[in-house]
């Protein structure tokens, strides 16, 4: 009797969990982005780096940090997203370490931290550029605080068998930890990264520009990145041209000085 | 027309004497009739030079397999006969030719506004011209890419497309500087009494066109810069790898190049329905609803250019939308169609070679323009994209349209710009292998492309081999034909005998004038007092 009552205590107690995991299971099972613009990640994740330390990852992010989620296993998209971001990196005028830093997270509970400092080591070789170890940091953890991780960002993964089905993004952070850009695939172009960079750096999750420039540059959320609106001036001076022609022979009328002849 | 003008009786030198007679008496006039024929004789030079890669292109498909070149070199071909004979005759063809002759004369005016922005234009065009030409034998290689220059092909393709889709770009400017220039002219140097109901045709034409020419001609000069900057900077806006959008190019392109064929065909149907009325000596039927609907054709002719998009993923209702327009843009040609039908109807017919060849026009044009709006239906649609069919329809708009339309202005208006007249027997010889041919080789592409022969092949399967045939041959009739026209003008110009100032019995201003029209064209001024295409019975019977 006894048994049934902590058996129906505890089943009850779990009911809404049983259920929410119930009503969010087509939610999970998308593989992608769920943008969190502006949130903050937790700031009692506790994930381990390098050397098998463990490490606080709020204590780490004190400057705008380029998050990047793998696993180092990937026989997919991370080795070339991660080998487009180091020529990307190259590219870039801000200091690593000063005005920047990277840290990638393994979100496969069996990744070692063995791996991840080799992974380090091969990826900073590639770099041509002085870029220093801790700069780019290469952490594992455990289930629960990766997800927890993941899910803050808005991350949807799903394990397939031993691989994972994954998107893939850069997610730039304030050094408040606060989410304020997303740069989707797998190439980066230079001048975008530094641009989200300064962005994440003042903590601004959507860029304010002046209106003037708001006409001349927008933004192109396909191909992510500002683009001169090269259409709307040209389109815009054309039909002014146009217009004002239109009343100047309008207005003018027909020419005075031709003499009629009788 | 009533035109009280008095009758110059060539006692004034004409504006082939007056003015000099050497070169730099040519390509320094202001006169916008010598300027008319400069265009007139570079526009010729162009046609042939397109015309033979045509002839070149069917013997390639007279046999499979390689004929008589690979298959680099027939693309390269298929993209220069394109913008030879797109950018270098029939854009500019009427209006530049017969527009800057008689555009001044019809509307009783001594001169356009702008003489030497009207030399500039023409500048424009050979620069342009030169250009395009010189594309062809620098760099790595001819273009390749087909006239339209799609992206992202245009921008990675090594052969040279920079220098050619920069003479396109030089010649946009001679389009629109024409344009301003008509539209001014037609606004401000109408003689006294012209108001717009007493114009003839072929200016309202004009000023329709003249409006394309300067709304829609500078955005194909951005969209063509855009890809130059691509090319040599990789600046992404066309392409996909950096984020760029082939699409936008396709829309851009066509923005432009759909109005294009408005700016094609408007001014040839002008001058068919300048034609007609003489040759019928009866006036002309539903003089406003010919006039409005050049407008018409121009306005919606600006926003159908969707259609060349239906297959590229512009989205469901995209399509729909772009075919109901299309559809509509039916209208006002039809309008046109059935008006020039109705002048004809208890009229007095003579058929001397203009109208023979306009005749012609009506016929080819609208089978050019049905199977056009076969094409507008989107389920057809997916059938016969980039298949021969599109390839016959659009040389039954463009040449059996704007080209037969302006071999009949030729035909027309030959004895009043040079004085001489050719020989009508053997411009009407000319017709039937010109007929013929156009036929044999055309309609049998609309056959083709229905069976699924694609476009831009430089060889075709077995099943396709007999009509290839006979579009081939039909070439040569094709060929023939128009050399034994253009070979009449030519003789004409030598051994022809004198025109008379007025050898139709037209009724509009430039018959009134001697042939060839004195340096000023009015020693006087007209003073218009009625409709215009007034025939008087009693006369013209």
């Amino acid at each position: 009797m006894r048994t049934t009552a902590m058996c129906s205590i505890l089943l009850l107690s779990l009911w809404p969990a049983l259920a929410s995991a119930a009503a969010e299971k087509p939610s999970s099972d998308e593989v992608g982005i769920d943008e969190q613009l502006g949130a903050t990640i937790p700031s009692d994740l506790q994930l381990i780096d390098e050397s098998g330390q463990k490490v606080s990852l709020k204590a780490l992010i004190d400057k705008p940090t380029v998050l990047t989620l793998n696993y180092f296993r990937c026989a997919g998209i991370c080795t070339p997203q991660l080998n487009n971001l180091v020529r990307t990196l190259n590219g870039i005028e801000l200091e690593p370490a000063k005005d920047f830093q990277v840290i990638t997270v393994s979100f496969d509970p069996t990744d070692t931290f063995e791996v991840a400092a080799g992974k380090r080591t091969n990826y900073l070789r590639l770099m041509k550029r002085p870029f220093p170890p801790l700069a780019w940091r290469f952490l594992t953890g455990d289930a629960a605080s990766t997800k927890r991780l993941t899910d803050s960002v808005g991350f949807k993964f799903k394990r397939q068998g031993d691989a994972f089905l994954h998107p893939a993004a850069l997610i730039i952070l304030s050094p408040q930890g606060k989410v304020t850009r997303y740069m989707y695939g797998i190439t980066y172009l230079p001048f975008d990264l530094q641009m989200a960079v300064g962005e994440a750096a003042s903590g601004l999750v959507r860029p304010t520009i002046s209106k003037a420039l708001d006409f001349c540059y927008s933004y192109d959320p396909a191909g992510r990145k500002y683009v001169i609106d090269v259409t709307r001036i040209a389109g815009s001076v054309t039909l002014l041209a146009a217009a004002v022609f239109a009343a100047v022979v309008l207005f003018k009328g027909r020419r005075r000085t031709e003499r009629a002849s009788s | 027309m009533s035109a009280m003008a008095a009758h110059v009786l060539g006692e004034e030198p004409s504006y082939l004497e007056a003015g000099g007679r050497g070169l730099r008496s040519w390509i320094l006039s202001t006169d916008h009739k010598r300027i008319g024929i400069l265009y007139l004789v570079c526009m010729l030079s162009f046609f042939l030079v397109g015309a033979t890669i045509g002839v070149l292109m069917r013997l390639e498909q007279l046999t499979m397999g390689p004929t008589i070149m690979q298959p680099q070199t027939y693309n390269a071909m298929f993209t220069v006969h394109g913008v030879i004979m797109i950018f270098l005759f029939v854009i500019p063809g009427l209006p530049a030719v017969f527009g800057n002759f008689f555009l001044p004369i019809l509307i009783g005016a001594k001169d356009v506004a702008f003489p030497r922005l009207n030399l500039l234009s023409w500048y424009f065009f050979v620069t342009g011209a030169v250009l395009a030409v010189t594309s062809l034998f620098t760099g790595s290689g001819p273009p390749d890419t087909g006239w339209t220059f799609y992206a992202p092909y245009s921008i990675r393709t090594g052969t040279n497309v920079s220098l050619a889709v920069f003479a396109a770009f030089v010649l946009g400017f001679s389009s629109i500087l024409t344009g301003i220039n008509f539209v001014t002219t037609i606004h401000r140097l109408r003689a006294p009494g012209m108001g717009w109901h007493r114009m003839p045709l072929f200016p309202w034409s004009l000023y329709a066109t003249g409006w394309v020419q300067i709304l829609a001609t500078p955005i194909i000069g951005i969209t063509l810069l855009l890809v130059i900057l691509e090319r040599f900077f990789g600046i992404g806006v066309f392409d996909p790898a950096k984020g760029g959008d082939p699409l936008l190019y396709q829309h851009l392109f066509w923005i432009y190049s759909h109005p294009a064929v408005y700016i094609m065909i408007l001014p040839a149907m002008g001058a068919i329905t300048e034609i007609i009325p003489t040759f019928a000596h009866r006036t002309i039927f539903g003089y406003r609803f010919i006039a409005y609907s050049s407008v018409a054709i121009a306005a919606l002719g600006s926003v159908v250019w969707g259609h060349h998009m239906f297959t590229s993923g512009m989205g469901e209702m995209a399509n729909v939308v772009f075919s109901l327009l299309t559809f509509l843009v039916a209208i006002p040609s039809a309008i046109k169609v059935f008006n020039w039908v109705s002048t004809l109807y208890k009229g007095s017919i003579v058929v001397e070679p203009p109208m023979l060849y306009a005749l012609t026009f009506i016929f080819l044009f609208s089978i050019g323009g049905l199977t056009g709006l076969m094409q507008g239906a989107l389920a057809v649609n997916v059938h016969l994209h980039d298949t021969y069919f599109i390839v016959g329809h659009f040389h039954y708009v463009m040449f059996g349209g704007t080209g037969f339309a302006f071999f009949a202005s030729l035909l027309y208006w030959f004895p009043k710009m040079f004085g001489k007249m050719y020989n009508r027997t053997v411009a009407i010889i000319a017709w039937f292998p010109l007929f013929i041919g156009f036929n044999m080789l055309y309609f049998t592409m609309l056959v083709l492309g229905v069976m699924g022969m694609p476009r831009r092949y430089y060889d075709h399967l077995p099943q396709f081999h007999t009509a290839h045939v006979i579009a081939t041959v039909g070439s040569w009739f094709l060929a023939t034909g128009l050399l034994i026209l253009l070979g009449n003008f030519v003789v004409a110009l030598f051994k022809g005998r004198k025109a008379e100032a007025n050898p139709w019995g037209g009724v509009s201003l430039e018959w009134t004038i001697s042939s060839p029209p004195p340096m000023e064209n009015f020693e006087q001024v007209p003073t218009i007092a009625g409709p215009p295409y007034h025939f008087n019975p009693a006369v013209h019977r």
